[in-house]
């Protein structure tokens, strides 16, 4: 077979937030930049920007301002991935994100030195930063306790109106809720064919004329996350237009559309911004004399004079989970991880201070750059993002993207060319 | 309310006396502090025994098993996949066990057929190249759920009831006669009680804690094993290692999957049990020994059950004691109206409860035979769902094409959850979703309910079955006694599935944290 051969500035592995990020913020600097995924991660995320919210875990602590948690984690967990940044890098690391995210058209909300509490399908309530702004009309009618009409669709698994209306009830009291068929279907149906279907305004006419008679008791209206796939913002205003009231969306269980239109606008903005993206694997890496590595695909060797590492945890294979002990794949980096199998999680799912095999991954210094044990720099140009990162625990400091998109900011910083 | 016999423990032992009473024409009620086998009935291996495993240490047990093992065959056979089994050994077992073991099933009436070890390797694939003898024997695999679930169903059909979540509190005792029995609802909290002619105590490991609360002593003492369950089928028939029963020398296929166990750990505490790494590590290495493809497979769940043992002096191995029954008569301790049954196998379960029965019978003056032994066992519908490929077979069967799949990895539809919740309500007034996880496949996949708990509460939520906070709840209950089951294996694919679990319960859902922010925050924008 032909393999071709690919030279950049940046190989960015990995095409979740971290790695869509360092893409991003490496381009920003002007560098030639690659980027390499072998699965699509961004379908799994809410659209919710969570910064930091809850510290200590075991305590349960939310905090309604995400930099006086931030600092608070910093002083106690030194070797925490934000630990590495100061404020105004964060800060410009975000602002440029969000910026970028409103030019493809995927406009973020947020208050400044704010957690917001977002609504989730289940109806229960999460601190998070920043929310795409359809996301955030719901959560402003909440706050001001406006009356809602929220619908949800026959054969669309796993989001009930109702159930949603139950569990918030004591903050949202006024909600009344509408079950209605999706045009033309019959059976079970999927987020993304109805938002597909939706970027009609013949489909959008049909879905809501059942509604209709009920829209003037109501000041607004709320859907699952299904209104529009690549003019999302179009489809809202059109909705908005017919029924004559904001509307909002509540996201579903992953797969779920906000994560799939960002992860297409981000794909597109990437391109446009003259990044090259690549959805293959990784045979494997050599270090070079010359390039910093070689990265060897099945059919393409990619010079790759700086490699920044945002290829996830277990999901996203940057991990992989062997019977005795973890591994980090492609460079057998090693991984900060508790002794024995049996400490890497507690016998209650839902344990306070979380999992130990969450304080597991790969340690940096100052500079992004994986260290080994003694401290030492493992290699001069390979730098790490995101939740392969050991000592950051998202899903229970509710983090996740901020330290992704921070902790990219910080490596691209380091990049030398 | 009143009862002639109330029998504690929805196990096998108290759903199979319940059954064997109401065929006497007794009218019944069992009580469980859970549900149908939440104790060592539902954490075995789903083996029935051809009998053979105990030939090398009890002639009696190994023929009772013989004996039971035709008769489950015969009367349940929709319980039953008749598989078949092997026993094997390989390079390095005791030989002078091997050569005897023939002889020893010829003696307990066991038919074991020599195999020839390519033919053992035609048949079994997965075996180990170091085969050093095979024999061919008449195991088969059982489901305990839908034994379990039928026996109670027939009871209820026959003027029996079960009440479950109802944990016995205490006795009232009277000139030697136990008259009323108090019950504690754990789920509603209400108290109430129940006026028996005779209590049959069938709690299985929890025996010592009933006869402790007449004042009885009798001495239980508690060994866990534990059981692994792989995602695929390793093999066709029952695989047994030739050598004393020792860890993780059964494996014993169900459906679409295999189960691997056991190990043999004395603990203090049958409420608090938990399979461990080291006992999935010892089981895995262990088993790989008769089936490399062990080491390599991927496993869904492990699970442990507690048998019960009753101290009696001089039993030196928790497996051998645990093989045979006690039942006792408690006369001798100032009660009459009691008897206790524990310990004793799956197999065996129903020759536990004819006994039983005949002995309680005599004392209450019925003269009525036994007809388990020759009754079959009416399949009903309460445990059609518990067998693993059967809701696809269904659904595909009546094309609907209109049903909504809750559960992809099972293939369980919303109409499958309609029917569990509706005979469910119609048989206890209250539904919740770890009951229809056991009445049902729903969680049992590779995905360990994931998706289908959430979707499954919000349907139930929709239906107007339970509120949301109780959903929530519900939810919260059902993913912890899955990870009960999943924590132990969290290698290779399990643990991506894990973590995207908890992206989804805690990361996203937020079922780890405080669901609901005290005061609506002010708008600062």
């Amino acid at each position: 077979m032909n393999t071709t051969n690919d030279y950049c500035d940046v190989l960015v592995i990995g095409s979740g937030m971290a790695g869509m990020a360092a893409t991003f913020f490496a381009l920003t600097r002007g560098l030639k930049t690659i980027q390499i995924g072998q699965s699509c991660p961004l379908q799994f995320y809410s659209g919710f920007f969570d910064v930091m919210a809850v510290h200590p875990v075991k305590d349960t602590t939310t905090w309604e301002n995400p930099w006086d948690a931030i600092v608070q984690v910093c002083k106690d967990i030194p070797q925490h991935p934000y630990a590495f940044l100061t404020k105004d890098q964060i800060l410009q690391a975000f602002s440029a994100w969000f910026e970028f995210l409103e030019q493809l058209n995927f406009p973020y909300h947020y208050i400044q030195n704010q957690n917001i509490a977002a609504i989730t399908p289940i109806g229960s309530q999460k601190l998070t930063h920043a929310v795409p702004k359809t996301t955030w009309k719901g959560i402003s009618s909440m706050m001001n306790h406006q009356k809602a009409l929220l619908v949800d669709i026959d054969g669309l698994k796993g989001f009930s109106a109702r159930q949603i209306k139950e569990t918030l009830q004591n903050v949202w009291p006024d909600i009344e809720t509408a079950r209605i068929t999706f045009p033309g279907t019959t059976g079970e149906v999927y987020a993304n064919h109805m938002a597909n279907a939706l970027e009609s305004s013949d489909i959008q006419k049909k879905l809501i004329a059942s509604i209709m008679p009920r829209v003037h008791r109501v000041q607004c209206i709320g859907f699952p996350a299904i209104l529009g796939m690549h003019h999302h913002q179009k489809v809202c205003e059109n909705l908005e237009k017919l029924l004559g009231k904001p509307v909002f969306e509540i996201p579903t269980l992953p797969p779920s559309m906000p994560g799939i239109r960002l992860r297409n606008a981000l794909t597109h903005g990437l391109s446009q911004k003259g990044g090259k993206l690549y959805q293959k694997a990784i045979d494997f890496i050599e270090p070079d004399g010359k390039y910093g590595f070689i990265a060897h695909t099945s059919n393409q060797k990619i010079f790759a004079k700086n490699i920044v590492l945002a290829s996830g945890r277990f999901m996203g294979k940057g991990l992989i989970a062997q019977r005795t002990a973890i591994k980090e794949p492609l460079f057998d980096l090693p991984v900060y991880q508790p002794e024995h199998r049996g400490e890497w999680h507690h016998k209650h799912f839902f344990n306070q201070e979380g999992h130990g095999i969450h304080q597991a991954g790969i340690c940096v210094d100052q500079s992004f750059r994986p260290i080994n044990p003694d401290g030492k720099i493992i290699y001069d140009c390979l730098y790490a993002a995101g939740t392969i990162l050991a000592h950051n625990d998202w899903m229970r400091h509710k983090c996740g993207a901020g330290v992704a998109v921070a902790s990219a900011f910080g490596s691209v910083k380091h990049v030398a060319v | 309310m009143k009862t002639q016999v109330l029998i504690i423990g929805a196990g096998a032992t108290g759903t199979g006396i319940a059954r064997d009473l109401a065929l006497r024409g007794l009218q019944c009620l069992v009580v469980d502090k859970k549900d149908v086998n939440s104790g060592a009935s539902g954490g075995n291996h789903g083996l029935l025994h051809s009998g053979a495993r105990y030939v090398g240490s009890d002639f009696e047990a190994a023929r009772e098993c013989a004996d039971e093992g035709q008769i489950i065959k015969k009367i349940a056979p929709h319980c039953v996949e008749s598989t078949g089994g092997l026993f094997i050994a390989v390079e390095g077992d005791d030989e002078n066990y091997i050569a005897d073991f023939q002889s020893s099933c010829q003696k307990c009436g066991i038919i074991s057929q020599p195999v020839d070890l390519h033919d053992a390797r035609e048949m079994e694939p997965n075996l180990s190249k170091h085969l050093i003898a095979a024999y061919a024997v008449p195991d088969a695999a059982v489901d305990p759920f839908m034994l379990s679930l039928d026996n109670v169903a027939h009871a209820q059909q026959l003027g029996s009831s079960y009440l479950r979540f109802s944990e016995v509190s205490g006795f009232d005792i009277h000139n030697k006669k136990i008259e009323c029995v108090h019950i504690n609802n754990t789920r509603s909290g209400e108290t109430f009680d129940i006026h028996p002619d005779w209590v049959i105590n069938a709690a299985g490991a929890w025996a010592g804690r009933i006869t402790q609360l007449a004042d009885i002593p009798v001495g239980v003492l508690f060994s866990k094993g534990t059981l692994l369950v792989t995602q695929k089928r390793l093999s066709q028939r029952v695989i047994n290692r030739l050598r004393q029963a020792s860890d993780a020398d059964i494996l014993v296929p169900g459906g679409s999957v295999s189960i691997i166990g056991t190990t043999s750990v004395r603990i203090s505490d049958p409420d608090d049990i938990w399979p461990t790494v080291k006992e999935v590590d010892s089981i895995v290495e262990e088993g790989a020994q008769m089936l490399p493809v062990l080491e390599k497979t991927r496993y869904i769940r492990a699970y442990c059950g507690v048998r019960p043992l009753i101290s009696q002096p001089g039993a030196a191995d928790d497996r051998n004691v645990s093989r045979g029954f006690a039942l006792m008569d408690h006369e001798e301790h100032g009660v009459q109206n009691m008897t206790t049954i524990t310990g004793g196998k799956l197999t065996t379960y129903r020759l536990m409860a004819e006994k039983t029965a005949n002995l309680v019978c005599d004392r209450m003056g019925v003269s009525v035979p036994c007809k388990t032994h020759t009754t079959p066992l009416p399949s009903t519908t309460d445990g059609r769902w518990t067998e693993p490929g059967l809701t696809p077979q269904e659904w595909m069967q009546h094309s609907r094409s209109q049903d909504v799949m809750l559960c992809e990895c099972e293939m369980i539809p919303k109409s499958a959850i309609d029917y569990i919740i509706s005979n469910m309500r119609s048989k206890y007034g209250t539904v919740d979703l770890p009951g229809i996880g056991l009445r049902s496949r729903v969680g049992k996949g590779p995905c360990q309910g994931t998706y289908c708990s959430e979707r499954i509460a919000s349907y139930m939520v929709d239906r107007g079955d339970i509120n949301g906070e109780e959903a929530v709840n519900q939810l919260k209950g059902f993913l912890q006694e899955r990870w009960r089951g999943q924590r132990p294996l969290l290698w290779d694919i399990p643990m991506i599935q894990s973590e995207l679990q908890e992206a989804i319960h805690c990361g996203f859902l937020n079922l780890d944290g405080c669901l609901q922010m005290k005061k609506s925050m002010e708008v600062r924008s």
